[in-house]
C-alpha cells in the first residue's frame, strides 16, 4: 500500500523536495496498519484452510509426514456425527435466540416505553449482568440447576410436594438453552435499547389519530419501523450463539452434547490421547462458514437500518405507554428476569465458596460456613499468578486491540480508496472467526513460526487482539465517523503533520469512546475462556482457566472462591462502564 | 502570486468519472481578494481545496510565489503550504480553548517558536478579529460569529501565504453575515493578505471582491471586476446567475457594425448590445436587469424609445425599500425592480421600456437554465 503512495523517487528541484514521491506520513500509517492485520488475521486464516488439506493423526500439519489429502472433508462430512452435531448446534442457535429476544425485547419496551417504576435501576441491572461471565454463569447454573441438589429443583420439589429428583435438570439440552439465552439478554438488550428510545413516538401518535387501535399500531407502524434494528441484532447474536462455547463446554459437555465450537475444541485439545489439526481445522471452516454468511448479510444490512435510523426527529417529547393495573406483573416478571440472570447466580456462587462441601443452603448448614476456600485460594501456587495473568493480558490486549482498531478506522472512515475498503473487510474478518478457530489456528502458527511465545501469555495476548480487533474498529469508526473532517483538514491546513492530527486533534476528540472501548475490550479479556483454555499451559493460566480447572477437578468451592473474585472484578468494570458510556454521551 | 492552470479535478463515480474541475485556469495578484462565484456543484470548492492542497488534482498546475506545489511530478501536503483556511463550519476544536486554536498552527510549525512569541502573536491575532481578552474560554462557549472570527484568527496567526474562505460566511444568519463581510473585508485590507474566497452568493461576491470568477459546470465562465461581471455579462448563465435578470430567448434578426444587435423575441423585437459570436438566424437570448426596466404610465413615444411594450401590473411586492413587480405582457411576465415611492397598484396599465444600452443579447447555450438555478429570484 505504501506503493500507492510512494512511486520512485524523483527530485524535481530543491524546493520541490517534498513531493508526492516521498514516504508520506499517511503512507506510513496505512502501510504498517495493513501489514499488522495482513499478520493477524490472514495468518490464522491461511493456516486453517492449509491443514484442513492435511492428513494430521499424530502429526502437525506442517510437518513432512503428515500428507496432503482430502480425507479431513469426506471424514467430515461423510460422518453422520457431524451433522448431529450441526443439527444440535442450529437447535441450540435458534432456541437461545428465541428466548433471549423474547426476554430482550420485553425488557426494553418495558424500560424504554413504558411508564414501568425504577426505569433507571432496571437499566442498571440488565447491563449489570454483563458482568457475569458465561463461564460463571454456567458453574452457578450447574449448581442452581442439578436436578438432585440444585437449589431451584429442591425449592420447587418443596413447593409442589414432589420426591426424587428434578423436576427440572440444567444438564440438558433445555437447560443448556436456557442459560446460553440468559447469558445474551445484557447484549441483546444493549443492541436493541436505542432503536426503542430513538424512535419518533410522534409515528405512532400519528397512527393512533389515522384510528388506528394500539394493536394495529404495533403491527403495521412500531414493528416495520423497528425491524431493521431488531433483525441486525438477530444476525449479529445468531452468529454469537453460534460461536459461542463457554456454556457448551460446561454445560453441554457434562451432558453429553456436542455443538460446532466444543466439538473442535476436542478435536485440537482433546482430553486424552493425541489432537487432531486437520479434523479441527475442517470443522472450524464448517463454522466459518455458518458465522460468515449471517455476517455478511448483516454488514449489508447495517448499511440500510443506518439511513434508517436517520429518519428520526429531534422532537424528544415520548409519550410512555401506561402499564395501569400490568404494572405489578411487569415488575414481577422483570425481578423475575434479575433474580435468574444476576442475583441467584451470585448468592449460590457466594454460598458454595464458603463451604467445605457443597449442601442445600439451610440453617443447619449455616454453621459449617468458613472462609477456608478464601484462605486456601492460592494453595499451589496458581492463583496469584492467574490473577496477574489475566490483568497483564487484558491490559495488554486493550491498549493492542484499540491502537490497531482506531487506526484502521482513522484509514478507513477517512479516505475512500480501495485500498481502504480491502483494510475494512480485512479488520472485519475476526469477527467472523469463532474464538475456537483463532486459538486453533493462533495455535499452530506459533509452533510453526520461529517465534516463541507458545506456551506464554503473549500468545493469548496476540489471539485476544486479533478477536477484538473487529469489534474496537467497528467501535471506533463510529466514533471517527461522528468528528467532522474539516477539524482535522483545518489542523493540516495550518501545518501540523499526520501524527500531530492524530495525538493533538483526533484522539482528544474521540476519548470517552476510546476509553469506553478499552474498558470494553479489558472487560471482554477478563471474560474470555475459550483462548485461554485453548492457548493455556502451565506458565499461562488465566482465572477463567483457573475456575474450569478446578470445577472438572470437581473442587466446586475453590471453583467458586475464583468466580466471586472475577465477578468483583467484572461487575466493577461493566458498572464502570455503563459510567462511561453516560459520560461519553453526554460529552457529546 | 498565484496560479493555477489547467487545473483538472475528476472524480470516480459508478459509472465512470464525474468532472468536478474542468481545465480552469486564473491568476491572483499578491494582496488581491479574488472570489470564485457559482452555484453548489460547479467546482470552486474543489479548486479552493486543490489549492489548499486537500484535495489532489487530476492534472495541472499550482503555483504560489513561483513554488510549484502541484504539478504532474510534485505534491506539497497541505501541511506545508503555509495557508491559512477557514472553513465552513468553522473547524474550531470543541476541545481546545480559544487560545490554544490559535495557538495550534504556531505550536506543530517546524520552527516553533517561543512561548512568549507565541502568546503575543495568539494575542495579537485575537486582537486582529475582535477577540481580544477571550483567550481563556472554552472554544465551545463562542457564539457563531465568534467561533467565525476564532477560525479566521486560526487562519491568520503564522502570516500565512495566501488565505482561503470556503463560504465562511454561509452559517451565519443575515444580520451577522452583513457585518462580517465589511469586516472581514477591513481586515483583508489591513493586512494585505492575499485571498481567495469561495461562494455561492452573488452579493457576498461583488460587495467583498477585488475580482470574480464566475463557475458553472466545472469551467469558469467570466472573470472579471464585480461591476464588469454584473453589468457585462458574457454569457447568459453570468447575467442570470448574478443578477437575477429577464431573460426571453429568441432569434437573431440583425447584428450592426456598432455592436448592437436585434432580438425576435415573443415579446416582439428587441434591440440591445450585442455580444461577439451572435450569428444572423442563430438562437441568442435577451438579457436585462430588474432595476433597469422602466415602468411609466401615459403615453409614450413609440419612436424616441425602442423596445417599448405595454403590460400591466399583476402582482407587487413591496420591500421597504423598493417594489419588485411581476409585470404581464401578453402571456410572457417581466419582472422590475423599483424604487419605494409612488407603487403602482395591482391591474394598472404601464409601458414597460427596456433601454437599450442596459440590454445585452447573449449566445444562447446549449444548456437551458431555468429559474430554479437561481434562489434568490422571487
Amino acid at each position: 500500500m505504501t506503493a500507492v503512495e510512494t512511486p520512485p523517487q524523483e527530485v524535481d528541484s530543491d524546493s520541490e523536495r517534498r513531493s508526492r514521491f516521498r514516504i508520506t506520513g499517511r503512507g506510513i500509517y496505512i502501510g504498517g496498519t495493513v501489514i499488522l492485520l495482513l499478520y493477524l488475521v490472514v495468518g490464522p486464516l491461511g493456516m486453517l484452510i492449509f491443514s484442513s488439506f492435511k492428513r494430521t493423526e499424530g502429526a502437525l500439519p506442517f510437518e513432512a509426514i503428515a500428507p496432503y489429502s482430502l480425507e479431513n472433508y469426506s471424514d467430515v462430512f461423510l460422518s453422520s456425527s457431524t451433522y448431529n452435531v450441526v443439527w444440535n448446534t442450529a437447535i441450540y442457535a435458534a432456541g437461545a435466540l428465541f428466548l433471549s429476544f423474547a426476554i430482550a425485547i420485553s425488557l426494553a419496551w418495558l424500560v424504554e416505553r413504558t411508564d414501568i417504576p425504577l426505569r433507571n435501576t432496571i437499566y442498571t441491572l440488565v447491563i449489570a449482568a454483563l458482568g457475569i461471565p458465561a463461564v460463571i454463569a454456567g458453574i452457578s447454573w450447574g449448581l442452581l440447576g442439578n436436578p438432585r441438589i440444585g437449589v431451584v429443583n429442591v425449592f420447587l420439589r418443596f413447593l409442589f410436594r414432589m420426591e426424587g429428583e428434578g423436576p427440572f435438570s440444567v444438564f440438558s439440552f433445555w437447560g443448556m438453552i436456557l442459560v446460553q439465552a440468559i447469558t445474551m439478554v445484557p447484549v441483546t438488550f444493549l443492541l436493541i435499547a436505542g432503536a426503542f428510545r430513538a424512535m419518533d413516538a410522534s409515528l405512532e401518535e400519528a397512527s393512533v389519530v389515522s384510528g388506528a387501535s394500539f394493536r394495529q399500531t404495533v403491527r403495521k407502524v412500531s414493528l416495520p419501523v423497528l425491524a431493521p434494528a431488531l433483525f441486525s441484532a438477530l444476525i449479529y447474536q445468531l452468529v454469537t450463539v453460534v460461536e459461542s462455547f463457554d456454556i457448551p463446554l460446561v454445560i453441554g459437555l457434562r451432558s453429553g452434547i456436542s455443538v460446532l465450537s466444543t466439538r473442535i475444541f476436542l478435536e485440537a485439545r482433546p482430553s486424552g490421547g493425541l489432537p487432531n489439526f486437520g479434523i479441527a481445522s475442517t470443522f472450524s471452516i464448517l463454522l466459518l462458514i455458518a458465522a460468515l454468511g449471517p455476517l455478511l448479510y448483516y454488514n449489508r444490512l447495517i448499511a440500510r437500518a443506518e439511513r434508517f435510523s436517520t429518519v428520526t426527529g429531534k422532537d424528544y417529547r415520548r409519550k410512555r405507554y401506561e402499564l395501569g393495573r400490568a404494572k405489578p406483573f411487569a415488575l414481577a416478571g422483570v425481578f423475575l428476569y434479575v433474580l435468574v440472570a444476576l442475583i441467584l447466580p451470585l448468592l449460590i456462587l457466594a454460598w458454595t465458596s464458603l463451604l467445605k462441601f457443597y449442601e442445600v443452603p439451610s440453617f443447619d448448614a449455616l454453621q459449617r460456613v468458613s472462609l477456608d476456600a478464601y484462605r486456601q485460594l492460592n494453595d499451589g501456587g496458581f492463583f496469584f499468578d492467574a490473577l496477574r495473568n489475566t490483568a497483564f493480558v487484558a491490559l495488554a490486549v486493550a491498549a493492542g486491540a484499540m491502537i490497531i482498531g482506531v487506526l484502521t478506522a482513522w484509514i478507513v472512515v477517512r479516505s475512500s480508496t480501495r485500498w481502504s475498503r480491502a483494510l475494512d473487510v480485512l479488520a472485519y474478518i475476526p469477527h467472523a472467526m469463532p474464538g475456537v478457530i483463532i486459538g486453533t489456528s493462533i495455535l499452530l502458527i506459533y509452533f510453526f513460526l520461529p517465534i516463541q511465545i507458545e506456551g506464554t501469555i503473549w500468545i493469548i495476548v496476540v489471539a485476544l487482539s486479533t478477536q477484538y480487533t473487529s469489534l474496537t474498529t467497528r467501535l471506533m469508526n463510529g466514533a471517527i465517523s461522528q468528528i467532522q473532517v474539516q477539524l482535522e483538514e483545518a489542523a493540516e491546513v495550518s501545518g501540523a503533520n499526520q501524527t500531530q492530527i492524530f495525538r493533538k486533534v483526533l484522539l482528544p476528540l474521540i476519548m470517552p469512546p476510546f476509553i469506553n472501548g478499552a474498558l470494553l475490550i479489558f472487560l471482554l479479556s477478563v471474560r474470555n475462556l475459550t483462548l485461554a483454555l485453548i492457548l493455556q499451559s502451565p506458565k499461562a493460566i488465566l482465572l477463567s482457566v483457573l475456575i474450569i480447572q478446578r470445577w472438572d477437578a470437581g473442587q466446586t468451592e475453590d471453583a467458586a472462591a475464583i468466580g466471586i473474585v472475577m465477578v468483583a472484578i467484572t461487575l466493577a468494570l461493566s458498572i464502570a462502564l455503563r459510567r462511561a458510556s453516560a459520560i461519553g454521551t453526554t460529552v457529546r | 502570486m498565484i496560479s493555477v492552470t489547467n487545473l483538472v479535478k475528476e472524480f470516480p463515480v459508478s459509472d465512470g468519472v464525474k468532472v468536478a474541475v474542468n481545465d480552469i485556469s486564473f491568476e491572483l495578484a499578491d494582496g488581491e481578494f479574488f472570489t470564485l462565484l457559482g452555484p453548489s456543484g460547479c467546482g470552486k470548492t474543489t479548486t479552493l481545496r486543490s489549492i489548499a492542497g486537500l484535495e489532489k488534482p487530476t492534472s495541472g498546475v499550482i503555483a504560489i510565489d513561483g513554488r510549484k506545489v502541484f504539478d504532474n511530478k510534485v505534491l506539497v501536503p497541505a501541511n506545508e503550504r503555509q495557508l491559512g483556511m477557514v472553513f465552513q463550519s468553522y473547524a474550531v476544536w470543541p476541545h481546545m480553548s480559544v487560545f490554544e486554536n490559535v495557538a495550534f498552527p504556531l505550536q506543530v510549525a517546524e520552527e516553533r517558536p517561543s512561548r512568549t512569541e507565541i502568546k503575543a502573536r495568539v494575542e495579537e491575532a485575537l486582537e486582529l478579529v475582535d477577540l481580544g481578552g477571550l483567550g481563556d474560554r472554552p472554544s465551545t462557549n463562542l457564539s457563531g460569529g465568534q467561533q467565525q472570527r476564532l477560525s479566521l484568527a486560526r487562519a491568520l496567526v503564522r502570516k500565512p501565504r495566501m488565505l482561503l474562505l470556503d463560504e465562511p460566511l454561509s452559517n451565519l444568519d443575515a444580520k451577522l453575515r452583513e457585518r462580517m463581510r465589511s469586516e472581514l473585508r477591513v481586515i483583508q485590507n489591513q493586512i494585505g493578505i492575499t485571498t481567495l474566497f469561495v461562494t455561492h452568493d452573488q452579493v457576498e461576491a461583488l460587495s467583498m471582491s477585488d475580482r470574480v470568477a464566475v463557475m458553472n459546470e466545472g469551467k469558469i465562465e467570466q472573470v472579471g471586476s464585480p461591476d464588469a461581471v454584473y453589468h457585462d455579462p458574457v454569457s447568459a448563465f453570468v447575467a442570470d446567475f448574478i443578477g437575477g435578470a429577464n431573460m426571453f430567448e429568441g432569434t437573431v434578426v440583425s447584428t450592426e457594425a456598432d455592436g448592437s444587435a436585434v432580438l425576435k423575441t415573443e415579446l416582439g423585437v428587441i434591440q440591445g448590445r450585442g455580444l461577439p459570436g451572435l450569428t444572423v438566424g442563430g438562437p441568442a437570448v435577451a438579457s436585462i436587469h430588474l432595476e433597469d426596466v422602466e415602468l411609466t404610465t401615459g403615453p409614450e413615444a413609440a419612436s424616441e424609445r425602442s423596445n417599448l411594450l405595454n403590460g400591466t401590473i399583476g402582482l407587487s411586492l413591496f420591500n421597504g425599500p423598493s417594489v419588485l413587480y411581476r409585470v404581464h405582457v401578453g402571456e410572457i411576465v417581466v419582472q422590475a425592480h423599483l424604487g419605494g415611492h409612488d407603487a403602482f397598484e395591482n391591474g394598472t396599465q404601464v409601458n414597460v421600456v427596456f433601454p437599450k444600452r442596459h440590454i445585452r443579447i447573449l449566445p444562447r447555450e446549449t444548456k437551458a437554465w431555468t429559474d430554479a438555478d437561481d434562489p434568490d429570484l422571487v
